[in-house]
């Protein structure tokens, strides 16, 4: 049994104004920092301790990830970057991994992809906005949604 | 005025800000042209003063704390609501910078960091729609 939180990458600034022009070099903004602080104090006001902490290769994942381990007083180590958790990754092969993780976990991923992933495990449509979570439990093959924040 | 003083003073003033916030995103969205952005803004607002209480509560071992009852003045003007909120905001930041200073341990400066965060960004958007509606 696990519970798994599907976690939006925080607010992130615009292509313009990365060094390389690239959207995958696209950093968090001051605003999302402000969002992840949020955002996370809301998980851990519900006791949730995650464990782990799962991102794709995207810079505003990978910042996300490390200011929620801050946040939530986990190592910097606990935090694994994940091709399967990029936005273009087969839904498959992710959703295989995430039934597979046995610790209490934060997965920071992409729209629509978030939104991919919840419907396959949930059979749910939900919108995510940037910094929204919804944490769900994984026991055998039962899940269900036990909390969210900032989802439509 | 001792730590736990401060502290139960903090999650009383918090719990005024929720119900504020959350009475005034219900009147905004009624009564005010396009109020659906700022009502949205109040409901977050309601439901982050909400989670600094449980936050609170829960780094200060305080979950049988009983948030005593007090009469809370509301304003109907959105210029009036959002001044008071100025001022509420301000006196927040205050009182978590000082708790800040007397935070014993890395996990409370964390969570308090964190807050007070959450408390400026409010106060940002407090002062920017009042710039707004100048």
């Amino acid at each position: 049994m696990s519970e798994i939180v599907i976690f939006r990458h925080a607010h992130a600034k615009s292509i313009s104004e990365t060094e390389t022009g690239l959207d995958y070099d696209r950093e968090i903004s001051d605003r999302g920092i402000v969002e992840i602080n949020d955002s996370v104090l809301k998980l851990i006001s519900e006791n949730f301790k995650p464990e782990l902490v799962f991102c794709s290769l995207y810079k505003r994942a990978v910042q996300t990830a490390q200011k929620i381990s801050e946040l939530a007083g986990l190592e910097l180590e606990k935090i694994t970057v994940s091709n399967l958790l990029l936005p273009d990754a087969k839904l498959s092969e992710t959703i295989n991994m995430i039934k597979s993780i046995d610790k209490n976990s934060i997965l920071v991923s992409h729209m629509p992809f978030v939104s991919e992933i919840v419907m396959n495990l949930t059979a749910k449509r939900i919108l995510f906005l940037t910094s929204a979570w919804i944490r769900i439990l994984i026991r055998n093959d039962k899940i269900e949604i036990i909390s969210s924040n900032l989802i439509y | 005025m001792n730590d736990l003083e401060l502290i139960k003073g903090i999650i009383n003033e918090e719990f005024v800000d929720t119900e504020l916030y959350r009475k005034e995103a219900e009147l905004f969205e009624k009564k005010v042209i396009d109020g659906q952005r700022i009502s949205f803004i109040f409901r977050k607002f309601s439901d982050d003063e909400n989670v600094h209480i449980l936050i609170l509560k829960k780094l200060y071992k305080l979950n049988n704390y009983t948030i005593p009852h007090r009469k809370i003045i509301e304003y109907k003007k959105i210029r009036n609501v959002l001044r008071m909120h100025l001022i509420r905001e301000t006196l927040s930041i205050k009182l978590y910078e000082r708790m800040l200073v007397n935070a014993n341990n890395l996990k409370e400066k964390r969570y308090i960091e964190a807050i007070l965060e959450s408390e400026k960004n409010h106060l940002l958007t407090i002062k920017r729609y009042l710039f707004f509606l100048k």
